[in-house]
């Protein structure tokens, strides 16, 4: 019998297990747990790497698996999951959660670490306003936010941003921005007041990413390796967090194991797992159950644990656009080979149209492989390569995600056979909006055109939430409350995205991750009572 | 010359090097079995035919048709930029603003030519 049991090893799942273990409570951790292969890392820059060697295995791989997204009829998925060394971090998941999507496109994660392996380590506090619909406000989490910066490390800056990411005195200096995102900034820096009156913002991200040495980990050193390494010392991922507990014996990590279901037997919860690898089942019992299996994962047991073919739950992610952003200037000038390769700056736009905020990261576009533009030029091939070489140091992408509400949300239903079934909501950012946006990144010198946007795939914006919400007076069986329980489920909590009732437009990790450490402290707290 | 080394030589104008050519065999093998029999027979006896692949793929960009043989163009692509002896072509490692302006330009207009061209190619071989 143990006194609690944690689904999943991603972000919500280890800050839940950092808060019990202060709290004196070592958690077991089931996590399906699939590692990265073991394959020598790069030790140099990128570039100079793949002048000097035959770089097939680590960009193609030896099995020819970083071509899946050349495969007929497939909606490619974001080039970082299919990086031979990262690629792990979506593998087996057709298999171990089957899915029928209609019109979604559903990325999870089985790994060690879960989706945070592979992500942009944009980290955001959700300030009040962010908060609007939600039952806890900032005051509730900012004590989590303080210890997961200490434990994670984010660098940044107090500027123009601040109103919408929150005041930090604890960040460390922001990275050195490229000479791309250089010249936005200060182009923006130029025309700021007439801008901002437009409620337009721009400033340095608050990244997950050190640019000062800090608990042995070395800071970032500008070699373009984000999309081809996955374990980078100054990208913080959930995984580092995970090893360290482990190493502490914090908690006790038990791997290759699918959790199926919970049920109960008098106080006791009892969860069913089967191995992975051979189907063998093992059961667990124990006192508190917290899921932070991720929002889809989390809701699948929901339901199955009550046999539920029926309900229809909603599923939120961000809508988002990606806008390629030329650089006139620098057409024909030299790659710059020493950089950062994502994002490098954020931009704010409070829309007065709709009194919404979006928010965009401007990435750099170095890392990834140079092949990989070959298809979004319209030029014929050979001419195309010629763009690829004097078009792509001019160019950046500007990701801007949008709030979603609880109505425009995708559908989410177990069936019979064990798959789930996602319903696509089939929504759209409006055209009026993709004008207004390109006007502003003009304003500051970047250009692009409404034919070149590209409307993110429902389900590619990778913020999976609202399945499960919290809420002040939940009344249903698909709610959880104010602290996480889940309705009708004493023991029993929700710690992912899952529990958010909706999605403003920012990266949600950082705010998960808050929020699962201030339930996680409430667990601890009633089980000590 | 077949296919292969046909694309490669449109897309760098030189003979296809024995280990892209190695590893396009073995990447196409495993790909072709996402596309129909179809597809491919229609790629191949087009480009059978044609002498201007460059011209005849990209007009099948543009309308949508003969799906293999763009896919083949972006499959050489990727093969090819991980040899070193490639990079050159993929990476611009000296500031060159007039030439990268002029290229555009050039290139835009070079386009235009071959996408007239591939039209008419699409539509002698009535695809
Ligand atoms: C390319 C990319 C870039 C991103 N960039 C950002 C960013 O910049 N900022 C940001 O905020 N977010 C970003 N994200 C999203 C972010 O990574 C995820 O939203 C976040 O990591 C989700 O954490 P999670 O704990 O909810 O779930 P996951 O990371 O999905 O982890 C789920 C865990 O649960 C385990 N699991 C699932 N089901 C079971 C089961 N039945 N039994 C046992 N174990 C199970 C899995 O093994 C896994 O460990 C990005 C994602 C990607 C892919």
């Amino acid at each position: 019998m143990f006194d609690v049991v944690i689904v999943g090893s991603g972000a919500s799942g280890v800050a839940a297990a950092l808060s019990l273990s202060k709290k004196g409570i070592f958690p077991v951790l089931i996590d399906a747990g699939l590692k990265p292969p073991s394959d020598p890392p790069i030790e140099e820059n990128f570039y100079d790497y793949c002048e000097r060697n035959d770089c097939f295995s680590q960009v193609i791989g030896r099995n020819y698996e970083g071509l899946s997204n050349l495969e007929r009829n497939r909606i490619p998925v974001p080039a970082k999951l299919t990086s031979p060394k990262i690629r792990f971090v979506t593998e087996r998941a057709a298999e171990l959660s089957p899915v029928i999507e209609n019109n979604y496109n559903l990325i999870q994660s089985f790994a060690r670490g879960g989706l945070g392996n592979a992500w942009g380590a944009g980290l955001y506090k959700y300030t009040d306003r962010d908060l609007e619909d939600f039952p806890v406000k900032e005051k509730d989490l900012e004590p989590w936010y303080k210890r997961l910066s200490g434990e994670i490390g984010i660098s940044g800056e107090n500027d123009d941003l601040t109103p919408y990411f929150g005041r930090d005195d604890h960040l460390q200096p922001p990275l050195r921005l490229s000479i791309n995102a250089a010249h936005l900034l200060k182009r923006f820096r130029r025309k700021k007041s007439r801008l901002q009156k437009k409620g337009v913002f721009i400033g340095r991200p608050r990244l997950g990413v050190l640019s000062e040495e800090k608990d042995g980990r070395k800071p970032c050193d500008y070699r373009n390796l984000e999309f081809w390494e996955p374990v980078l010392s100054y990208i913080y991922s959930p995984a580092m967090t995970l090893e360290k507990l482990i190493r502490s014996n914090k908690i006790r990590y038990l791997s290759g194991l699918l959790v199926q279901r919970w049920d109960r037997r008098k106080e006791n919860i009892i969860v069913q797992a089967r191995s992975i690898d051979n189907g063998q089942s093992s059961t667990f019992s124990c006192k508190r159950l917290i899921l932070a299996a991720g929002a889809v994962n989390s809701a699948r047991l929901a339901l199955s644990s009550r046999n539920d073919y029926r309900t229809r739950l909603t599923l939120l992610d961000n809508p988002a656009l990606q806008f390629p952003l030329v650089l006139p200037g620098r057409i024909g000038r030299r790659l710059e080979r020493e950089a950062f390769g994502l994002t490098q700056l954020n931009m704010i736009y409070e829309r007065e149209a709709d009194k919404k905020l979006y928010q965009g990261s401007i990435l750099e576009v170095t890392s990834p492989s140079r092949a990989e533009f070959f298809g979004s030029f319209p030029l014929s091939a050979r001419d195309n390569l010629k763009m690829i070489r004097m078009m792509l140091p001019a160019l950046m992408v500007m990701q801007m995600f949008f709030p979603i509400g609880r109505k425009e949300g995708a559908l989410l239903s177990l069936e019979e056979s064990g798959k789930l079934k996602i319903q696509g909501s089939g929504r759209r950012v409006e055209d009026k909006i993709i004008g207004e946006i390109l006007k502003i990144m003009r304003a500051i010198g970047a250009f692009s055109h409404p034919f070149l946007v590209i409307h993110v795939p429902e389900g590619h914006g990778i913020h999976y939430a609202g399945t499960l919400p919290m809420g002040k007076d939940p009344d249903g069986p698909y709610m959880c409350e104010t602290n996480g329980e889940l309705w009708g489920e004493p023991g029993v909590f929700v710690v992912d995205g899952s529990v958010f009732p909706v999605l403003p437009a920012k990266n949600f990790s950082f705010a998960v991750m808050a929020n699962a450490m201030r339930i996680a402290c409430n667990v601890a707290c009633s089980l000590k009572e | 010359m077949n296919i292969m080394e046909r694309i490669y030589r449109s897309l760098f104008n030189k003979e296809i090097p024995i280990k892209v050519r190695d590893r396009f065999s073995i990447a196409s093998g495993l790909l072709d079995k996402t596309f129909l029999r179809e597809e491919i027979e229609e790629a191949r006896q087009a480009c059978a035919e044609i002498t201007d692949l460059e011209a005849l793929e990209l007009a099948a960009r543009y309308r949508n048709k003969l799906p293999y043989l763009v896919h083949q163009f972006q499959l050489m692509v990727r093969l090819a930029e991980t040899i070193p002896e490639s990079r050159h072509e993929f990476v611009n490692s000296k500031d060159r603003r007039f030439t990268g302006v002029f290229y555009v330009l050039l290139s835009g207009m070079r386009t235009f030519i071959k996408l007239v061209k591939g039209f008419f190619l699409l539509r002698k071989q009535n695809v």
